[in-house]
């Protein structure tokens, strides 16, 4: 079977599929994770239907999409991008023979559209590329597999978000690949607000070319079940990458946030930012897997993990993962399980603020200093309401 | 004359343990609206716990005696019911809170106070305004307010911060835990100022120090000294004074 044709890429995911099937938990990779609300579900592809599109709500205010998918189906123009059937991938990024690369086979085999944009070198884009995907699932469980594509050329700048919607049951497996030509320079965000319901399982992969640098940012908002993975190569000499991540759990909601940075070259550096708020009986998870090879000279890593356990069930696992062949290099990751403060509830109270006002702007500040660093201000303000709305629905319960 | 005003903070024949280790044994103390009382004494004597105890601080266990204020009990308030009450504390050391802003906090306190006294809440550009009024006080400048509460704030700008968040609070009484510690000396003309500022006949202050300094800048009305979990002595600036000069010694095994 050649394997040039869309075609037969398809048929081989597919195949490599029906190899692998849907991860679970005997897999190091996914041994915080059940999938049993994946495996155990029957599934109806989206299909595209312009009639069911719900996107008219719950769009972030003040974002102007490029691109705007109702169950598979672009709704109106595709802005500064262009929507395909067939992915244009980056090559060998995404490596379909490992183990754990099931839903990426998934995708690979039965993405339904895609979102590509191209960046010309040296340009620098005003505001943000964004993109909508929707699932409208009120009927029955409804699948999708979204599949976005950025390449951006030399010493280009640019903001691509990615938001993941969906009503009713639905499960979203999203894929994202980024490519970073010399000295380019992204901010990715994917914010993640699927119904309550919902499953979400979403994959980034970077390359990150000379002196490039990406920072991203994983918004967990929603959805019951949600795997959230990046995985970056620092591919060339003073590649950078900052990657961010905040999870707000309440219920019995379940985030699994998968990170692997591979260090290929000298001078590069990566950092990592996660942070999670976890109340009642939920759980999350946060692997921070760096690999360093022989040779990377001055390269450094930094990753914290901080996670606030509000409920008296709410469950948190972290794992460093760091495998450094190199002896030059500085490397730091420092992960914390923790409750508020009771010296800053007593600070708050004593300003006369109930306990739980008190508890409620203690986690606002919590989660505040990763979305502090979002990269617009229509997200900072959209990812603050859902968070004060989050907190205060609490406290009226 | 002081009879003539009515008591602000009554506290009589006070007793609380930490751990259960007496700490303050039989303290008494009467702090009418618009007076000032300094508390001196040496370390260990249970300055803090005064302070901590009189704004609900957990950890401190009440074995006797009786806290009023304004005539109510004030060992039966929470914290926040404290605070709202009029009652304010200078922390001496003030918790740091990345994440949120100096100026978001301080509208969150003061609207949740007005609230809580039927007024209405301020909005952002009459909280603005009132906000940069008090911060000339005690010399903050604007950026202090954007920065987030207190996070890598020196020792002097967290004391400034305290006395900033009591100005525009304007509490019944105040009570102050060694703010002048850890302050150079433009630091503290400047909280003083700032206290200095606030004083007004409906007004009541307690100032805990170790130090005559503090008391040139503010000139207090009474100077109490606190000993083994009583107050031993009391007069006025003259006893600060002789305390700066001679130490807590002489004042041993004094009734």
């Amino acid at each position: 079977m050649s394997a040039s044709s869309p075609q037969a890429h398809r048929a081989a995911a597919q195949a490599r599929f029906d190899a692998l099937g849907v991860p679970d938990r005997a897999l190091e990779a996914w041994k915080y994770t059940s999938t049993r609300a994946i495996s155990g579900t029957s599934w109806t592809p989206a299909v595209s239907d312009a009639a069911s599109a719900g996107l008219s709500a719950g769009g972030v205010d003040g974002l102007d999409y490029d691109m705007a998918f109702a169950n598979t189906a672009l709704q109106g123009s595709a802005g500064r991008g262009r929507a395909s059937l067939n992915a244009d991938s980056v090559g060998g990024l995404v490596d379909l023979s490992l183990e754990h690369a099931g839903l990426w086979a998934l995708n690979a085999a039965r993405h339904e559209a895609v979102a590509q944009f191209d960046v010309e070198a040296g340009a620098v884009l005003p505001g943000a590329l964004a993109v909508r995907w929707h699932i409208d699932a009120s009927g029955e469980p409804t699948s999708a597999h979204p599949r976005t594509v950025l390449r951006v050329g030399a010493n280009a700048r640019v903001v691509l978000v990615e938001h993941l919607t969906s009503d009713g049951h639905a499960w979203q497996n999203a894929m994202t690949e980024l490519e970073l030509g010399p000295g380019a320079s992204v901010h990715y965000v994917r914010l993640q607000s699927q119904s309550a319901a919902s499953v979400s399982t979403s994959a980034l992969f970077a390359r990150i070319g000379r002196d490039a640098s990406l920072v991203t940012h994983d918004l967990v908002c929603g959805a019951s079940l949600s795997r959230a993975e990046v995985h970056v190569q620092l591919a060339e000499p003073g590649a950078s990458c900052a990657l961010n991540g905040l999870y707000v759990l309440d219920g019995t909601r379940h985030a699994d946030l998968y990170t692997r940075v591979h260090h290929w070259a000298p001078h590069t550096s990566s950092e990592e930012l996660y942070k999670g708020a976890l109340r009642d009986a939920s759980r999350g998870a946060f692997t921070g897997s760096i690999v360093m090879t022989p040779g990377v000279r001055g390269a450094s890593t930094r990753q914290e993990n901080p996670n606030l356990l509000l409920g008296d069930e709410a469950h948190v696992d972290t794992r460093p993962q760091l495998e450094i062949f190199h002896n030059d290099v500085k490397a730091y990751h420092g992960a914390t399980i923790g409750r508020l403060d009771p010296a800053a509830v007593f600070y708050l109270r004593s300003r006369g603020l109930s306990p739980d006002a008190a508890r409620r702007l203690l986690t606002a500040a919590f989660c505040n200093t990763v979305i502090d660093t979002l990269p617009l201000d229509a997200l900072r303000t959209h990812t603050q309401a859902w968070l004060e709305a989050t907190l205060s629905e609490r406290a009226a319960s | 004359m002081a009879g003539e005003t009515p008591p602000l903070l009554e506290i009589e024949d006070l007793h609380v343990n930490v751990d259960e280790k007496p700490i303050l044994r039989g303290l008494s103390l009467t702090v009418r609206a618009g007076e000032m009382h300094a508390i001196m004494g040496p370390n260990g004597a249970g300055k803090s716990t005064l302070a901590h105890f009189l704004s609900g601080r957990e950890g401190y266990t009440h074995v006797s005696g009786t806290v009023r204020f304004e005539g109510q009990d004030l060992l039966a308030l929470a914290p926040e019911e404290r605070a709202r009450a009029g009652v304010f504390l200078a922390f001496q050391y003030p918790v740091e809170i990345p994440g949120i802003s100096n100026h978001y906090f301080l509208r969150t306190a003061l609207n949740t106070l007005r609230r809580a006294r039927g007024e209405e809440e301020l909005d952002a550009a009459d909280f603005m305004k009132l906000v940069r009024e008090k911060a000339k006080l005690v010399d903050l400048p604007d950026a202090m307010l954007k920065r987030a509460v207190n996070d890598g704030f020196s020792g002097g700008e967290k004391k400034r911060n305290e006395v900033l968040q009591m100005a525009i609070l304007e509490p019944r009484l105040a009570l102050l835990d060694e703010t002048d510690s850890g302050l150079d000396i433009d630091a503290l003309a400047m909280v003083s100022r700032g206290v200095n500022a606030l004083r007004d006949a409906g007004r009541g202050f307690v100032v805990i120090t170790h130090y005559d300094r503090l008391l040139s800048y503010l000139e207090p009305d009474f100077v109490h000294v606190l000993a083994a979990g009583r107050i031993v002595r009391s007069g006025g600036r003259e006893l600060a004074q002789a305390l700066e000069a001679r130490g807590y010694g002489w004042l041993e095994g004094s009734p």
